[in-house]
């Protein structure tokens, strides 16, 4: 395909029209847009690194507070799960001679309570340690225990403090012993 | 039209003060509008100031520059295109629906019927005839072929031919030498 070529007088037509239609003012390099959004630029990347430090603070409060607010949080947590546990356990050991709802009874009770069987044990309290003793057989101590239960909290610090272990231990061990080792003593004397 | 350096300032300036006489021109035969051309151009700047950084120096920076200013204009042309059918639908129905007489008269018959040529057209006919680029050279600026540019141009001189008169469809040269110099010496000496 040959090229072909514009007449003379064409081309001075065209490079008149471009050239009188749009100057040739070249503008100083300081004076184009470009320069002058550069210029404008700088605070915007103030703005921006301001932006960014401020993103930056709140993810580590964030993570602060993610590292420390959580274990609070857990250990509540794992405190009432464990609350739970022993009162679903309470519940469960007394669900033979006591309704559950009976055991949650105000603390005035226990104190009651304790007024008639001083010297049998104290111990209803503890719900649990009395049930695995022996202790058990002895009618008077379930019924009345009932109540006691429902206050595992305050009774369970003051109580076996009190006298906890030297009741429990002394009761089986004496009573059984006391009167297994006569017993074959006897029978083995006789 | 080697030794750019991305990003640096005093190179892009110095780019700037080279192509921004060339670009205007350009832009002027593309939008038809020097208002509107030197707009183009301080917007192709802008956004080419905005990429310096990114520029890879596989191409050359002018033809970098050159293909940003040319998509500015196109842009532009495409928003000008729905503004004015928006404005045809606001006139829709009223007097005074025929076009500004001050337009035309601002506007020549040339600039209008290149301003009518597709963009990347009336780029490389004003670079082929108005900045005596050849036609290798514009292909070496946009990254198209040769043959491209050929038709791109003929292009040109058909629709300016129609628009303007027979003698825009341009003279085969005598001589098949490429080089522009010898076209004019030619033409000169014919006229002579």
């Amino acid at each position: 395909m040959p090229d072909r070529e514009l007449p003379e007088h064409l081309k001075a037509k065209l490079d008149d029209e471009l050239t009188s239609g749009a100057p040739l003012v070249s503008p100083l390099a300081s004076q184009a847009r470009y320069a002058r959004a550069a210029t404008t630029a700088v605070p915007t990347r103030h703005v921006t690194w301001g932006l960014v430090s401020a993103a930056a603070a709140s993810a580590a409060l964030i993570l602060v507070a993610a590292a420390v607010a959580p274990t609070p949080a857990r250990e509540w947590i794992g405190r009432s799960v464990g609350n739970l546990t022993q009162s679903v356990e309470h519940a469960g050991d007394h669900s033979g001679s006591v309704t559950p709802s009976s055991g949650r009874s105000p603390e005035s009770e226990p104190s009651q309570q304790t007024q008639p069987t001083p010297h049998e044990s104290p111990e209803p309290s503890e719900s649990p340690e009395s049930q695995e003793s022996p202790e058990p057989s002895e009618s008077p101590e379930p019924s009345e225990t009932s109540e006691p239960s429902q206050s595992p909290e305050p009774r369970e610090t003051p109580e076996p403090s009190d006298s906890p272990e030297p009741q429990q231990s002394p009761e089986p061990s004496q009573s059984p012993e006391s009167g297994e080792s006569p017993e074959p003593s006897d029978g083995g004397g006789n | 039209m080697d030794g750019y350096r991305a990003g640096d300032r005093d190179d892009f300036d110095r780019l700037y003060r080279t192509t921004y006489s060339r670009l205007l021109r350009i832009l002027y035969a593309i939008t038809g509008d020097a208002t509107a051309a030197e707009d183009c151009v301080q917007e192709a700047y802008v956004r080419a100031f905005a990429a310096w950084g990114r520029y890879r120096p596989d191409k050359p920076a002018e033809a970098w520059m050159h293909q940003i200013a040319v998509n500015t204009a196109i842009s532009y042309r495409r928003k000008a295109k729905l503004r004015t059918v928006g404005e045809i639908i606001r006139r829709m129905g009223r007097p005074g629906n025929t076009p500004d007489p001050a337009e035309g008269a601002m506007r020549s018959d040339l600039m209008r019927a290149l301003s009518a040529l597709p963009p990347k057209v009336a780029a490389d006919f004003v670079l082929r005839y108005h900045h005596g680029f050849t036609n290798r050279e514009i292909a070496r600026l946009e990254g198209v072929s040769e043959r491209m540019v050929g038709m791109r141009l003929n292009r040109a001189r058909q629709e300016l031919a129609r628009a303007l008169g027979a003698e825009w469809r341009g003279e085969l040269p005598t001589s098949q030498g490429p080089g522009v110099v010898v076209h004019r010496e030619s033409t000169g000496v014919r006229d002579a």
